[in-house]
């Protein structure tokens, strides 16, 4: 008789916990005791494991293949995983870690600044205080089969947010990646019971309709401020893992360029025209540089639930509009350059925890 | 432990999500001083939603 057992989607749980030493589990002796952050997913989706798989059809096995004649390697693959949250105070300042892989951490105060030279360009020596940052995770549907994924960091991360989405909280997704792909006792393991006490998800958001500081640069003005429908800012890495060890296990991963763009829906108004002074179209034509703030809450980042982003912007593409029945807005695609000594992009959130405690 | 809110801070905290219990976050909302367990109070210390309110010492009582 076949079996009636259901796994319910909503059982099915992911956490994260930082570190300590690069790519190794932190609990690797039977079951695993670690307590794991459940990050406050929907839906948790399986990691996936993209290992090399040869399959060939050899001279001699007529017209089809054998099945002496296949190969898969497990050293040398990738696994990744996508997410997508509600962002929280640990969940945001932890994933920037992860994406970003610079901290300025001081009394709660988490800074990840993206300026082209205090991003790590490769990481996989010692940590120290949880940085460079990479986590063991956690995929558990039941006991004795979890998935302990180690040396994950994040491929890409967008931070997002919309009056008309969520309420208005600022959501995040993403995708991990990890360069340990060959389940090995030590590092990543399948078949895993994890029975530490998970730390339950954080139920702190971050409001998009309690920014308090809403300003951007314009043709010939300085941080004219606007009324928002929605942002976003992504980021992506492009980490790849570099070279073997004994299990064939990634020895570190390079960071070769932090790519990031975003796109920003304002309204036209008497600050973000057409007009002399206030064009929007001028900066595009004119290839401007401009500073974007965006501070969830009152600008001093003392609180859970509060978010500053600063960033340099260029517009890739002619301003577009967005025609609603609150009137014309415009839609902004751009993306973040680095402007003499002001970063590309930098986020700071609050959160009373050093990054190794993550 | 006594503690005051942050009025422009607190309104982030989630009822629904914190140790406090209803009517003393109403409170705290209004600006109010409350006495709240260690734990309770440290949870929303950590937070940066609340203060602490300094107890005055005995000789700083008398003297009004």
């Amino acid at each position: 008789m076949a079996d009636t057992r259901v796994l319910p989607v909503s059982n099915v749980k992911y956490g994260l916990k930082a570190e300590t030493s690069f790519g190794a589990g932190l609990d690797t002796d039977g079951n695993d005791g670690t307590a794991y952050f459940t990050q406050p997913v929907v839906q948790a989706q399986k990691p996936t494991f993209n290992i090399n798989r040869e399959s060939r059809l050899l001279s001699g096995r007529g017209s089809v293949k054998n099945a002496a004649d296949t190969i898969t390697n497990l050293r040398g693959g990738t696994v990744t995983m996508p997410f997508e949250m509600l962002a929280t105070p640990r969940t945001l300042a932890q994933h920037l870690l992860l994406v970003g892989q610079e901290t300025g951490h001081s009394s709660g105060v988490h800074e990840t600044e993206f300026d082209g030279s205090s991003n790590a360009d490769s990481i996989g020596g010692s940590i120290t205080s949880g940085m460079p940052h990479s986590c063991n995770l956690a995929y558990y549907p039941a006991a004795g089969e979890g998935i302990k994924l180690c040396g994950v960091v994040a491929s890409d991360l967008t931070i997002a947010g919309d009056v008309g989405a969520n309420n208005g909280l600022v959501s995040m997704s993403g995708n991990y990646f990890s360069g340990f792909s060959n389940p090995v006792s030590s590092s990543t393991v399948l078949e895993q019971t994890f029975d530490g006490t998970w730390a339950a998800a954080e139920t702190t958001y971050f409001n998009m309709m309690d920014a308090d500081t809403r300003t951007l640069d314009i043709d010939d003005a300085s941080d004219q401020t606007f009324i928002m429908k929605s942002f976003s800012f992504n980021i992506a890495n492009g980490v790849n893992r570099v070279g073997f060890d004994t299990n064939g296990n990634a020895e570190l991963y390079v960071f070769p360029e932090y790519a990031i763009t975003g796109s920003l829906m304002i309204k036209y108004d008497d600050e973000f025209d057409y007009g002399a002074a206030n064009n929007i179209i001028q900066d595009f034509l004119n290839g401007s540089t401009m500073g974007l703030s965006i501070k969830i809450g009152d600008g001093t980042i003392s609180a859970e639930g509060e978010l500053n982003i600063v960033a340099n912007i260029q517009y890739t593409g002619d301003p577009a509009q967005d025609l609603s029945e609150n009137g014309v807005f415009h839609s902004l695609e751009f993306e973040c350059v680095q402007n003499g000594s002001s970063e590309a992009l930098k986020i700071s959130t609050f959160k009373n925890e050093a990054p190794n405690a993550f | 432990m006594k503690i005051k809110g942050k009025l422009n801070k607190l309104h982030r905290a989630n009822p629904n999500g914190v140790l406090c219990d209803k009517s003393s976050l109403n409170k705290l909302r209004s600006g109010e001083t409350v006495n709240v367990t260690e734990k309770v109070a440290q949870e929303l210390l950590n937070m940066g939603f609340v203060e602490k309110v300094k107890e005055k010492s005995k000789k700083e009582a008398k003297n009004g």
